[in-house]
């Protein structure tokens, strides 16, 4: 049975186009969305691309900054400068 | 000159953890860590474990520095707006007192374990992972303390929280549950 991991972030101007790359870049995820937060689910595995973040806010941004915006998460997390990605492994 | 290539984040997160780390030679592994084969525990190899977050402590404070600024923004917006006198419901006061006596003293014993618990382990990466969460443990603390402190002028019930720790009902089994979970009590 495929384990479902998650990242929930804050539903703002700084998190919205974070949620964009992440609704674009990962299929078949669910989208939930709460007062003043969004939480999005998908079965396995899930990754936020530097670039598709950087594609939409038009400058240079470092996966850390999700602090920034991060309410959560589940799954183990694997960490880099492009890319910040949650599994079960 | 050549100027040398930027190191990856994962380079980067080893040099100021592992890297960090020394061998002590003026006293023995034991002597220093005295926790770390209580009660016959047996720990093959520190180095298998490494913390996830690969955050370093000025990574760590420039995006906390970032996110404190904001809240300090919203609570000097509140307090210079009397926004105590606009709550929608009276009984989100009742609320912040609870949270008050029941969360904010749980994330300050949160802190002191991790703290403790960073001071004792032998192995750099779940000793530096441990002392991340007791500093952010202790920001909770103080970021909570420091929101509420703002009702403290208006409203009774908000002062000794710290003694009513040992005293409110409701915080018999949690209370309970960390300071065993803190000091490795029975469970």
């Amino acid at each position: 049975m495929p384990r479902i991991v998650s990242i929930t972030l804050q539903n703002t101007d700084d998190a919205r186009p974070i949620i964009e790359a992440i609704t674009a870049d990962n299929a078949d995820c669910t989208v939930h969305s709460y007062p003043g937060i969004v939480k999005i689910d998908r079965d396995d595995s899930l990754t936020v691309r530097r670039s598709s973040v950087e594609q939409r806010i038009g400058r240079d941004w470092d996966p850390q900054e999700l602090h920034l915006s991060m309410v959560s998460m589940a799954g183990n997390l694997d960490e880099d400068d492009d890319y910040f990605n949650l599994s079960w492994s | 000159m050549n100027a040398p290539a930027k190191l990856g984040l994962k380079q980067r997160y080893s040099l100021l953890t592992h890297g960090l780390d020394w061998k002590p030679s003026y006293q023995p592994m034991d002597k220093i860590y005295p926790y770390a084969e209580f009660e016959g525990i047996k720990i093959h190899d520190w180095s298998k474990w490494e913390d996830p977050f690969r955050l370093t402590m000025d990574t760590y404070w420039k995006f906390q520095a970032e996110k404190e600024r904001k809240l300090y923004a919203v609570l000097d917006s509140f307090s210079q707006n009397n926004g105590q006198m606009g709550l929608s419901d009276p009984k989100y006061v009742n609320a912040i007192k609870l949270f008050l006596t029941g969360i904010t003293p749980a994330e300050y014993q949160a802190h002191r374990g991790f703290a403790h618990v960073g001071r004792q382990l032998p192995g750099v990466g779940p000793r530096v992972a441990a002392q991340m969460q007791s500093l952010d443990e202790l920001r909770h603390a103080q970021t909570q303390i420091h929101t509420l402190s703002h009702y403290n002028k208006f409203f009774d019930g908000f002062h000794e929280f710290t003694h009513q720790h040992d005293r409110v009902w409701y915080l018999s089994v949690p209370k309970s549950f960390f300071d065993d979970a803190r000091t490795s009590g029975p469970f």
